[in-house]
């Protein structure tokens, strides 16, 4: 049976390990990463600003992680043409995270799909809260607001044929609260590929709560302090508890 | 030596960086000169089968490959490599195969399976057969797994392990000296190495 996964997110400012949220750059950690052994696939976002994006130290990052991790690495971040696209694939990794240039150029997507598989590509949708009820779907890293009705949005994207989605909950981003499970029963049902959920995660419950539903494949976590082999395994010690099927190895 | 086939696309570099993991010499062939120097060929792929096989073709590699294979060259095909082994792919259009093995690579979503497409993350293999490639692998183990299509209609005694995914899908074959596993050996942590050491260090056809 297919396990759940665990995802950890981590987020570069060029080249240098950031938190979300407050964005205090951290040296300490990044060394630490060699042997991530329970986590279930590593996402590497490029924070860095647009003219400073995917340049050689955050590719660097990439060539470290995909010779010291044998697990599956995704890279994010500013991926607009298939240049960009190609070279990062070049390194070794093996989907890539595309969000704003669906929105801006379809076009490109659709060729990213035909050249790399649509396996290969995951497109992420940054969602903001109205209210209790609504959303709005922003591109640009949070900065603009779409200006199309969500559910034609999201309908057009499931229509590409991208491999994953990864939902993205700007409010809860970085804040530990918890997933927004509304968000997620209301927009879930909208794609039959793998949904990957991220923003929120603060306790192991989070994750049970929101790895629990059907429609939902993976968690991500951007939480700095869940980093560490032992509240990995902890992690999915409880979740297996919980009867998540999920992958743990001693 | 062990030759990787650089297929210009997806997970060649993971490919080598767990071969230097596990002490073994290898040499990235981009040429036939380079595929002449390997005992060993392995022939990794992530990404479409299309551009996968444009670019086998391009280089010139089909046909030399095939050769080597049919003579004897113990072959591993990973993912795309697995894929090609068989008959052919309907990935965007319909391409050869090696046709080292019966059966043909479709969309799992023509299993009519309530599963999503693609199958992707970790899921259990089972060991139906024994192989050296499996050695010092237990019944279960998880590999990481991504992609969307797979091989249908292959002869049962070439299969060496399924995954459940809404129905068995073949994840693993030997015939002889040809092997080809779906699943990324490259990027299964331990598990994953073990089964590229099986292959390097430890299988004669």
């Amino acid at each position: 049976m297919l396990k759940k996964r665990l995802i950890i997110s981590l987020t570069f400012n060029e080249g240098v390990l950031f938190r979300t949220k407050k964005f205090v750059p951290d040296y300490r950690y990044t060394k630490n990463f060699i042997d991530l052994w329970n986590a279930d696939e590593i996402i590497l976002i490029d924070v860095s600003k647009n003219k400073n994006k995917l340049k050689d130290n955050f590719l660097d990052v990439i060539k470290f992680f995909i010779e010291n991790c044998h697990l599956p690495i995704t890279v994010g971040g500013g991926i607009n043409s298939k240049k960009k696209a190609k070279k990062i694939f070049d390194l070794g990794v093996e989907k890539i995270i595309i969000n704003s240039s669906t929105f801006y150029n379809p076009d490109l997507t659709i060729d990213l799909i035909n050249t790399f598989g649509s396996s290969s590509i995951i497109q992420s949708i940054d969602f903001k809260k109205i209210n209790n009820f609504k959303y709005s779907i922003y591109v640009d890293n949070g900065k603009t607001k779409i200006d199309l009705n969500n559910n034609d949005y999201l309908n057009f994207l499931s229509s590409l044929n991208v491999g994953e989605i990864l939902l993205n909950s700007i409010d809860q981003d970085g804040g530990l609260m918890g997933f927004d499970l509304n968000l997620v029963n209301k927009y879930s049902g909208n794609f039959n590929v793998p949904i990957i959920v991220q923003g929120g995660g603060g306790n192991w419950q989070h994750f049970l709560d929101i790895l629990r539903l059907d429609n939902i494949s993976a968690a991500c976590t951007q939480n700095i302090y869940h980093f560490t082999e032992t509240s990995l395994k902890a992690a999915k010690k409880f979740l297996i508890l919980n009867k998540i099927n999920m992958r743990y190895d001693d | 030596m062990i030759g990787v086939i650089n297929t210009g696309i997806g997970n060649v570099p993971s490919v080598c960086s767990a071969l230097k993991k596990i002490n073994c010499k290898f040499i990235l062939c981009s040429s036939h000169s380079d595929l002449d120097r390997a005992k060993k060929i392995i022939l990794p792929g992530v990404g479409s089968y299309k551009t996968f096989y444009e670019n086998i073709k391009k280089k010139k590699f089909f046909h030399k490959i095939f050769e080597r294979v049919n003579n004897g060259t113990p072959i591993l095909g990973i993912c795309l490599g697995f894929h090609a082994l068989f008959e052919s792919s309907e990935e965007f259009g319909l391409y050869d195969g090696f046709k080292f093995l019966k059966g043909k690579v479709k969309n799992i979503k023509s299993l009519n399976i309530s599963q999503r497409v693609p199958h992707v993350g970790w899921n259990n293999c089972d060991i139906t057969q024994q192989s050296i490639l499996f050695d010092n692998i237990t019944q279960n183990a998880n590999f990481y797994f991504t992609h969307s299509f797979t091989p249908v209609n292959v002869q049962e005694k070439y299969i060496i392990s399924t995954v459940e995914y809404g129905k068995k899908l073949v994840v693993a074959v030997q015939n002889n000296n040809i092997l080809g596993v779906q699943f990324h050996p490259e990027k299964s942590q331990k598990v994953g190495l073990q089964i590229l050491n099986n292959f390097v260090k430890n299988f004669n056809a």
